[in-house]
């Protein structure tokens, strides 16, 4: 019988003949795994110190020659932050340390000397499940000897595992567990999945009495985790891991609860009390008090973070913003400033890329329709208003258009003065804006010009770039409150730029798109904060523009659903 | 699969209908079973698969794509098995079980921390009143008394296998065959820096493996190791891929192997059965065990085809290969450069006209910066081989053509007449412990 | 009829391999049916390790060691729920032991010791029904005792060959709590021989046939785990942390599901693992006595003479050459002449004369001695008879 024929698994005992089928998928996959190895071999490093003493490894992840490793790695590299990489090409290149996550044992680092770098995809690592093959690069016991990676295999034994570190340092946390061989000298390597994607640094191994060599247990980083530091790092900043300062306990067969909560601190002002049931942690079930540490240890500090418990019967969600666990350093560490202002320019400079992609001159002139949709918790039914909007040059404004088709009020906005005056009667007085307002228009003008229009960092002083973050959406539904959606996260690359002693902005640029995700503008003075979301960037008469623009913090949330654009050079 | 008469459906294009009453009737009853028995098996297999903490709620149901990728890995590990047998069965008459009787323990020397620093050994201040050009077997270990492996290298009856277990220098050898022919065999002659040895028993006729061409040898590909170190009398399988090539100074491939005393000796092999190399312990230093302390770690070395070829047609004309040594001693207070503290007389060194005070800089053009990277460049290179050396003397480069030689043909190291540091005597005191014949 | 019962098998074959994705069924399967245990820790020894379910009612099997010795052994099941282990068995010649299952409460009030010498067949299981796997043929079960994946089921265990890809889960470690998966290792059958090893210093009692296995099993924690094939099988048990003697290395093995279930026949019919004649490894741990234990003998036991003489040079450290066959010997009448070098006795390598005596005197008066020697330059085998009285 032809199904039987070439199936060897009903024949538990006997010799079984191999089909030729079976045989060609054997050798096909060997075939496929040989070209994997050799197209990722050469995007892994080998590391060195500033006196080309090995040895650990990392990866590169882009083409500029960023690239990943673990933090002890480069520990001993701190105090002039420069040693060696090489690659498979067999040639040594410079090496800058860049950001660190000492907590999280992940670091980056900066080759340099060719114009493209060879470079790996990062993958998702809440993929990876128990049983999948995995590759494993690196240079163990420094054996390379023409920089050349060593390639191992083994599959994933292990997730969510939790390894204690050494105080607040080295912490492994939700880390993958595999069997693929990993020695001293393959840290800081990559852990690759059967498509050749990055979801892994490897760092670590349990050791028995032989002393420190594989048995079977090598532990990855996840890069989900290492994708929330990314922005951190790559700004040359210390990133810091988060907590929620709160104690969980098992509870058998009723799972976890809060045992200790610290006053005025995360977990406590975000509504938590002690003996609250913990039943998920942004959408994942909580099953024991490992699984919370081993993933409460994955985000930086101050990432916003979706709690689900149950309290007397009921369930409650929370919000909170987890509160900083200090890492101990050898030497304090001082972000480098030019890395720093380079990075700036390179997210800025990819917003602009993005937005304006290859057109040569961006418009100066803007002008769009806009309907806006109100929500709020008391009106039962959303309105709506009509608006023009444009800017041009320094001057943004926009117009009220009455259901008849009449014109309203205007609102102007610009360097001088931001003003509310009647299109009906000029001569009257214009009103000054409410600083609420006033924030919104800044935001769009931001957005759609200030941000598009500069030819040097220097024309933006007083920006720097302070880490990441998780962009949270505002929804503008009635009744709605802030809320994480189900979808995947999204990383945000933060620029703080200081206007003055009136205002602290904050743009958040999506790190993987680099479109502008939302803007935060605190009023120092009143503490009003005004966060504008823009979503659904896509092509507009040659240029991206975003379909929505949503608002939270000037009066009622309202959504902008941005139509008929008009565009002039 | 359609036959004529038949109806065939695709749905979701993999999966057919056909008319009951086809030639085909029995597979299209097991079609039809499939999409029923899949609803009703569906939830018990997804039980018995489900680990609830990495598998979230809306995965449970499985794509068609996904699951037939899922059948197609698991008939892919099934078939390999049964492929990694073929190459057990189509290697196993190649291979040899070796016993020894006799021999002694390697004296691993526990060195005392006095004294300049030869080669091969890392600096340090204090004087060492002991033979510095001894040869250390390395790895701190002690062999067992099983049998270890080996490989029919040529029809005529000579056996190639690892030198690891002749560091005994065992009195008596007997090799057994597949076909359980006992023979005594002699140590043709044994090489100790790529730690192969050449046998030679009474027996003609015998079947010599294939090796795989060198270019086939490629990272990625599985590797299976054979070996009879644990007894019996079927060979014992370990199976990896090949994580590297040219390591040890060109001389070897690297895999994820198992490797270890129980397969030393024995062939490395694709999955076709052809040899890929020979497993021996090798680490970046010298000394017959060195690397030893890695076995089944995941890093383990076979030589391939070509040095294979290149050591085996000199052991077989009965020449061994001996360390190499160059005959000098380093300045331990100088971590960052190699500084010549004294040259054995006679010696390469001395040949060449080096003298203390001479930096080492450069060896066959590669930049060796401190003592490790020296050790590093040269502990591949057996006594009698040729290797150009860059030294510096007062500034100026000049470089010498050396001939590496064995410990026992370097003289003794002359006394020096001023002592580059006046805390370290001048002549290192004698240690009346030291067995006579450990002089040089 | 018949196609219809082949087509249907067939299909319910594959269908169960919708799950796997290459050792995906191993894996699960093998966490399903293992317990994390928590005993006595005392020195080396970490007091964590494994067990595997071998029947719905809750039994366990595990490596003997110092854990089981423990006033109150914790058993965490792979749905994290606790329970306390009774031991029913013990075997010091195969290293093994059974455990029962009991509620952790029981445990608590102090109604029950670990050890317990009356077998729990009294009335209805109190715990459970578990998934388990059948210990005489390694089928996976689920709890109600129906194979897990329905087939037709081999008549015999799973014939595991060298080659074959296994999967070894233990809570190495001690990484795994609660109802979080334990660990797995995964590697091929290497081959299957004599267990020589020692623990220390040490030899390890356990004398009798092993599955060598090229993945690195005897971590911490980890013995007394299940071993089990592609197919989600159990072929073995992960054997403990020994060096091997033949090699002086760790060795990483499983004790074969036959000898598991030699063990468990034996506690069934409450022998307690006395030795029966065909049980190889129990007749093999009579001619493999310790050191110590054959120095005692020495006065007790003259070696038989089977009249050879062997070459004195005034310490026993020496070649065992003959110098000497009595005529009409047992070692004249198989051929043995003088100058001959004994290699072998029995198919164990002879290294000098004190090792010859010292296996002459293991051997039982009516056992036949093998001889491998050496005579110039050939390799000879000879057989010597016992002696008749």
């Amino acid at each position: 019988m032809t199904l039987l024929a070439g199936s060897t698994l009903l024949t538990l005992g006997a010799r079984a003949e191999i089909s030729d089928a079976d045989r060609a998928l054997v050798f096909e996959r060997e075939q496929k795994r040989i070209e994997l190895a050799a197209r990722l071999a050469p995007a892994v490093v080998c590391v060195y110190d500033e006196n080309r003493r090995g040895g650990g490894s990392g990866v590169l992840i882009d083409s500029q020659g960023h690239g990943l490793t673990n933090y002890h790695v480069l520990a001993g590299m701190m105090k002039k932050r420069q040693g060696f990489g090489g690659l498979s090409d067999g040639k040594l290149y410079d090496l800058d340390v860049l950001g660190i996550d000492p907590t999280g044992d992940v670091a980056m680092f900066r080759l340099s000397g060719r114009e493209d770098f060879p470079f790996v995809s990062l993958g998702d690592s809440d993929r990876v499940k128990i049983g999948d093959a995995v590759l494993a690069l690196g240079n163990p016991f420094v054996l390379s000897e023409d920089h050349a990676p060593t390639v191992t295999t083994g599959i994933v034994t292990g997730v969510h595992r939790y390894q204690w570190g050494t105080g607040a340092n080295l912490i492994y946390s939700d880390c993958i567990q595999f069997d693929a061989s990993i020695n001293p000298g393959s840290s800081g390597g990559p852990l690759f999945d059967a498509q050749g994607e990055v979801v892994g640094i490897n760092g670590r191994i349990s050791i028995n009495t032989r002393g420190r060599f594989n048995v079977g247990f090598g532990y990855a980083i996840t890069m989900n985790q290492i994708r929330r530091f990314m922005p951190a790092m790559r700004a040359g900043l210390l990133a810091r891991h988060g907590t929620l300062q709160a104690t969980v306990e098992d509870i058998e067969g009723s799972g976890v609860v809060f045992t200790e909560l610290l006053r005025n601190a995360a977990g406590y002002d975000a509504g938590l009390r002690v003996g609250d049931h913990l039943l998920e942690l942004d959408r994942t079930k909580i099953a024991s008090r490992n699984h919370f540490a081993s993933l409460i240890g994955t985000y930086p500090e101050n990432w916003p973070v979706h709690l689900r418990i149950e309290r007397g019967g009921f369930a409650h969600e929370f919000h909170a913003r987890l509160e900083p666990v200090a890492p101990k350093l050898a030497h304090p560490f001082t972000p480098d400033l030019d890395v720093n202002r380079r990075q700036v320019e390179s997210v800025l400079r990819g917003y602009r890329q993005a937005v304006l992609g290859n057109s040569s001159a961006p418009p100066r002139h803007r002008a769009w329709n806009t309907v806006r949709e109100f929500g709020s918790h008391d009106a039962a039914v959303s309105r709506q208003e009509k608006y023009e909007g444009r800017i041009a040059g320094d001057f943004a404004s926009l117009r009220q258009i009455h259901a008849d088709g009449s014109k309203g009020r205007v609102i102007e906005f610009s360097d001088r003065a931001a003003v509310s005056r009647s299109s009906t009667a000029p001569d009257e007085a214009p009103a000054e804006l409410p600083h609420d307002q006033k924030q919104v228009l800044a935001a769009q003008y931001l957005a759609f010009q200030k941000l598009l229009n500069w030819s040097s960092l220097d024309e933006l002083p007083e920006t720097s770039h302070v880490g990441g973050d998780a962009w949270v959406p505002i929804t503008w539904s009635p009744g709605a409150t802030t809320t994480r959606q189900s979808e995947k996260e999204r990383v945000l690359d933060v620029v703080r730029w200081s206007l003055g002693d009136q205002w602290d902005v904050r743009l958040g640029f999506d790190a993987e798109t680099s479109f502008l995700a939302c803007i935060t503008i605190l009023d120092l003075p009143t503490r009003a904060e005004v966060q504008v979301d823009f979503a659904d960037w896509s092509d507009v008469g040659g240029i991206k523009a975003p379909k929505y623009v949503t608002v939270r913090g000037a009066g009622a949330p309202f959504r902008d659903e941005l139509t008929d654009w008009e565009l002039s050079p | 699969m359609e036959t004529q008469g038949a109806r065939a459906i695709a749905v979701q294009g993999r999966i057919v209908w056909c008319n009951l009453f086809s030639e085909t009737r029995v597979c299209c009853w097991y079609r039809l079973c499939l999409l029923t028995m899949a609803s009703v098996l569906g939830p018990l297999v997804d039980r018995a698969c489900a680990l609830s903490i990495d598998r979230n709620a809306g995965e449970n149901a499985q794509s068609e794509s996904e699951s037939t990728r899922e059948e197609q890995d698991f008939q892919h590990f099934v078939a390999i098995q049964g492929l990694f047998r073929e190459v057990a069965d189509r290697v196993k008459p190649f291979l040899v079980r070796i016993e020894t009787v006799g021999g002694a323990q390697p004296v691993e020397i526990r060195d005392d921390p006095r004294g300049p620093s030869p080669e091969g050994e890392i600096p340090s201040p204090v004087p060492r009143p002991q033979n510095p050009f001894r040869d250390s077997p390395g790895g701190g270990f002690q062999i067992a008394d099983g049998p270890t492996t080996g490989m029919i290298y040529s029809s005529d009856g000579y056996i190639l296998t690892s030198s690891f277990n002749f560091v005994r220098e065992p009195a008596l050898v007997s090799v057994t065959l597949t076909d359980g022919r006992r023979l005594a065999a002699d140590v043709v002659a044994r090489d100790q820096v790529r730690k192969l040895a050449m046998l030679k028993i009474d027996a003609e006729n015998l079947p010599v493996p294939e090796w795989a061409p060198v270019d086939e040898v490629r990272v990625g590909k599985w590797a299976v190791a054979l070996g009879l170190g644990f007894g019996g009398t079927e060979p014992s399988i370990s199976v990896g891929v090949v994580s590297a090539l040219n390591r040890m100074t060109g001389n070897a491939f690297q895999s994820d192997v198992k490797i270890s005393p129980a397969n030393y000796g024995g062939p490395v092999c694709d999955l076709t059965g052809r040899v890929m190399g020979i497993a021996v312990p090798m680490a970046q230093r010298p000394g017959e065990l060195a690397g030893i302390e890695m076995y089944d770690s995941g890093v383990g070395f076979a030589l391939p085809r070509e040095r294979v070829d290149q050591i085996a047609s000199a052991l077989r004309a009965g020449r061994s290969f001996y360390r190499g040594w160059l005959g000098m001693t380093v300045d331990p207070q100088n971590q960052d450069a190699i500084v010549i503290l004294n040259v054995a007389d006679p010696s390469p060194l001395r040949t060449a006209g080096a003298k203390p005070g001479d930096k080492i800089v450069q060896v066959e053009g590669k930049d060796v910066r401190h003592f490790g990277e020296l050790v590093q460049a040269t502990y591949m290179i057996p006594a009698g081989d040729e290797i150009y050396v860059t030294l510096e003397r007062k500034g100026i480069q000049f470089g010498v053509k050396l001939t590496l030689a064995r410990n026992i043909d370097l003289g003794p190291l002359p006394e020096i007449e001023e002592p580059l540091d006046p805390s370290v005597p001048a002549i290192p005191p004698t240690d009346e412990s030291v067995p006579p014949e450990e002089e040089p | 009829m018949k196609v219809v019962t082949q087509a249907v098998s067939c299909l319910l074959a594959l269908s169960a391999t919708l799950c796997a994705g290459g050792f995906d069924r191993a894996i699960v399967t093998a966490n399903a049916r293992v317990v994390k245990l928590y005993g006595l820790a005392a020195g080396a020894q970490l007091g964590y390790g494994t067990g595997i379910v071998v029947s719905p009612d809750g039994r366990v099997l595990t490596v003997l060691s110092l854990l089981i010795d423990a006033r109150r052994v914790r058993a965490v099941t792979s749905e994290g729920t606790r329970f306390a282990a009774q031991v029913l068995a013990r075997d010091a010649e195969r290293q093994l032991a059974l455990l029962q299952l009991v509620p952790w409460e029981d445990a608590e009030r102090g109604g029950v010791d670990s050890d317990s010498s009356s077998v729990a067949d009294s009335g209805a299981p109190r715990v459970g029904p578990f998934p388990s796997f059948d210990p005489i043929l390694g089928t996976p079960l689920k709890p109600s005792g129906d194979p897990e994946f329905p087939r037709n089921i081999a008549k015999e265990p799973p014939r595991l060959q060298p080659g074959d890809w296994i999967v070894a889960a233990g809570n190495a470690f001690k990484v795994a709590e609660g109802s979080e998966p334990v660990s797995f290792v995964r590697g091929v059958f290497s081959t299957r021989t004599r267990l020589d090893a020692r623990r220390r210093v040490r030899d390890f009692p356990y004398r009798g046939e092993v599955l060598v296995v090229d993945a690195v099993t005897s971590n911490p924690g980890a013995p007394g785990g299940a071993v089990v094939n592609l197919h989600g099988f159990l072929v073995g048990m992960v054997g403990r942390d020994v060096v091997s003697n033949l090699t002086n290395t760790h060795f990483n093995y499983a004790i074969p599901g036959d000898v598991l279930a030699a063990f468990l026949r034996d506690t069934e019919t409450k022998k307690n693992a006395a030795p029966t004649p065909t049980d190889s490894s129990v007749v093999n741990s009579l001619d493999r006595r310790s050191a110590a234990e054959a120095s005692a003998e020495e006065t007790m036991n003259p070696s038989r003479d089977v009249g050879i003489r062997l070459a004195r040079a005034g310490y026993q450290k020496v070649l065992p050459f003959v110098e000497r066959v009595k005529l009409g010997s047992p070692a004249a009448q198989a051929g043995l002449q003088k100058d001959d070098l004994i290699l072998s006795l029995n198919g164990k390598n002879i290294g000098d004369v004190a090792d010859f005596h010292e296996q002459m005197k293991m051997l039982g008066p009516d056992e036949p001695v093998d001889l491998v020697v050496r005579r110039d330059r050939r390799i000879l085998s000879l057989r010597m008879e016992p002696t008749r009285n």
